[in-house]
């Protein structure tokens, strides 16, 4: 049984290497994408357990992504992880739709770490 | 096994040793003198069988003496003589057999019987001259002579007397053995009796050391497993400390990141406002300023940081967008010039000593060439937990800049 296989989209390398660090210490695949483009052609060559995504990409909107994101695999959590700041009303009805949960980029990443064991499917939790 | 143990078994064993060498030489010499007791015991024997013979060859002598002197037969006579030479001849022989220097007082006694017997010879002689010449009235004589002499008697009783002496030297003798055989199995069985009390102290003293050394074994097992636990123990300590020094390590960094991206993130977002945004402390000091203000007062960040805010904006009392309020100073510094521009601005400081805002406010955008351009101002205080820190003030330019 192979560890859940996480999918890490941000256009910043610095952010994109210390987060897939820090997971594939705790026990998770990652792996990585730099653009809406590379993104998408992850999820449909291999779709992931969890997605965790920024929204502010270089080549493309990050809300059309996750819709499209959503089309291919419905069932895959996706964490929100941004530097825009949302209010609390807007995330419950703009974004619930979208995405499960909405973390800030400066959130620690044992809450980030927490947030995706609550995400993962039991099973799959249980093989991190 | 400890030295002080290979010691004391060293000395038991020397001991043992020692005992067992006395034992053998003790044996041997017992060995000896058993041998030579017998030979003596055996010589005393045949002394013993030769004075018998003596003595029976005496009493033979005078039996055929006798019968001869009543017969004349000459078989008896033969039977006398024969008898005469055995008595001779067995007592020659004992008192060869006997020595002067371990028996001398039987020797003394042998020698006094040789010279008894051989006037007993005499005697007996005389007996058969008297008999053989046929004259009955000298025989008569003689045989009287024969019969009233001791000699016989004390030749008898001088052979019953060694014969005693020897007997009683036997007896001793045997008594010696006997005592020798005793004191002999005595110090056997206790060299024997003590070597075993030794070896079983040895094998007491060689157990005992064993367990000793199983004791230190354990002890050593039970030390290194308890080190073992420890170095376990600590090794998993250090490996769950690195772990969790490499997580923190990793978090801060990430909180560096984070924190660097989200600043970046702001400062963009207030880099891209195409109204002019000044940031103030309380006191009304200038600490920040965006893009558009650079790119319309014409200064650079260095010429306004610390510098009051007057210097970029002049608050245009109660006539929004006349644009007839009097320009800045030549030389830039901003200060108002007539006392009423100065109340006006008086009131961004009191605003935001207040804590109040000021909205879209009249106003003039202030340039360092001494261009001014009309523009709407708002100030919006800084708050932290409640409390004033600074403020933001905002100018939205009108259309047509003032000369």
């Amino acid at each position: 049984m192979k560890p859940p296989y996480l999918l890490l989209i941000d256009d910043e390398a610095p952010i994109r290497e210390l987060l897939s660090r820090f997971l594939t210490s705790s026990g998770y695949r990652v792996a990585t994408a730099a653009s809406v483009h590379d993104a998408l052609r992850e999820v449909r060559q291999k779709p992931p357990d969890l997605i965790v995504s920024d929204l502010q990409l270089e080549d493309g909107d990050g809300f059309e992504m996750i819709k499209e994101i959503k089309t291919l695999c419905p069932q895959t959590p996706i964490i929100l992880l941004t530097g825009v700041l949302f209010e609390g009303d807007v995330i419950d009805k703009v974004l619930a739709d979208l995405i499960d949960r909405y973390l800030e980029k400066t959130t620690p990443l044992a809450q980030i770490a927490a947030t995706i064991r609550e995400l993962l499917p039991p099973a799959a939790e249980a093989e991190a | 096994m400890k030295d002080t143990t290979l010691q004391r078994l060293a000395y038991v064993f020397l001991f043992v040793s020692a005992i067992l060498i006395s034992i053998a030489l003790l044996a041997v010499r017992n060995i000896r003198s058993t041998a030579e007791a017998s030979d003596w015991v055996n010589h005393t024997h045949s002394l013993i069988d030769r004075i018998d013979n003596v003595r029976s060859a005496l009493l033979r002598s005078e039996a055929t003496l006798r019968a001869y002197a009543a017969t004349g037969e000459s078989g008896d006579l033969i039977t006398l003589n024969r008898a005469l030479g055995d008595l001779s001849g067995e007592l020659d022989l004992a008192l060869l057999m006997s020595s002067p220097d371990t028996e001398p007082e039987q020797y003394a006694r042998l020698q006094e019987i040789q010279s008894l017997s051989q006037a007993h010879a005499q005697s007996t002689r005389a007996v058969i001259a008297a008999r053989q010449a046929g004259e009955p009235h000298e025989l008569r004589k003689q045989m009287d002579a024969f019969t009233r002499s001791p000699t016989a008697g004390t030749i008898e009783q001088g052979l019953g007397f060694v014969k005693s002496q020897l007997l009683k030297l036997l007896s001793e003798r045997d008594t010696a053995l006997y005592l020798q055989v005793q004191s002999t199995r005595w110090a056997i069985w206790s060299g024997v009796g003590v070597d075993l009390l030794l070896l079983v102290g040895a094998g007491w003293l060689i157990r005992d050391d064993l367990a000793h050394r199983r004791r230190a074994t354990q002890a050593l097992e039970d030390a290194n497993a308890q080190l073992e636990t420890k170095v376990a123990e600590r090794t998993a300590e250090l490996l769950a400390a690195n772990e969790q020094l490499s997580l923190d390590n990793l978090e801060r960094q990430w909180a560096n990141q984070a924190l660097e991206h989200q600043l970046h993130y702001n400062h963009r977002i207030v880099e891209c406002v195409s109204d002019l945004v000044v940031v103030l402390t309380k006191a009304g000091h200038i600490t920040r300023v965006n893009t558009a203000v650079l790119r319309h007062s014409g200064w650079d960040s260095p010429d306004l940081v610390k510098q009051p805010f007057g210097k970029l904006v002049r608050l245009l009392g109660g006539a929004p967008h006349d644009g007839s309020a009097s320009p800045p100073p030549a030389d830039g510094s901003g200060a108002p010039h007539g006392s009423a521009d100065e109340g006006q601005n008086k009131r961004i400081a009191e605003a935001m000593k207040a804590g109040r805002d000021l909205v879209d406010q009249p106003a003039l955008a202030l340039a360092r060439d001494g261009r001014s351009a009309p523009a709407r101002a708002s100030l919006y205080p800084l708050r932290d937990q409640n409390k004033i820190i600074g403020g933001i003030l905002t100018l939205r330019l009108n259309d047509s800049p003032t000369a």
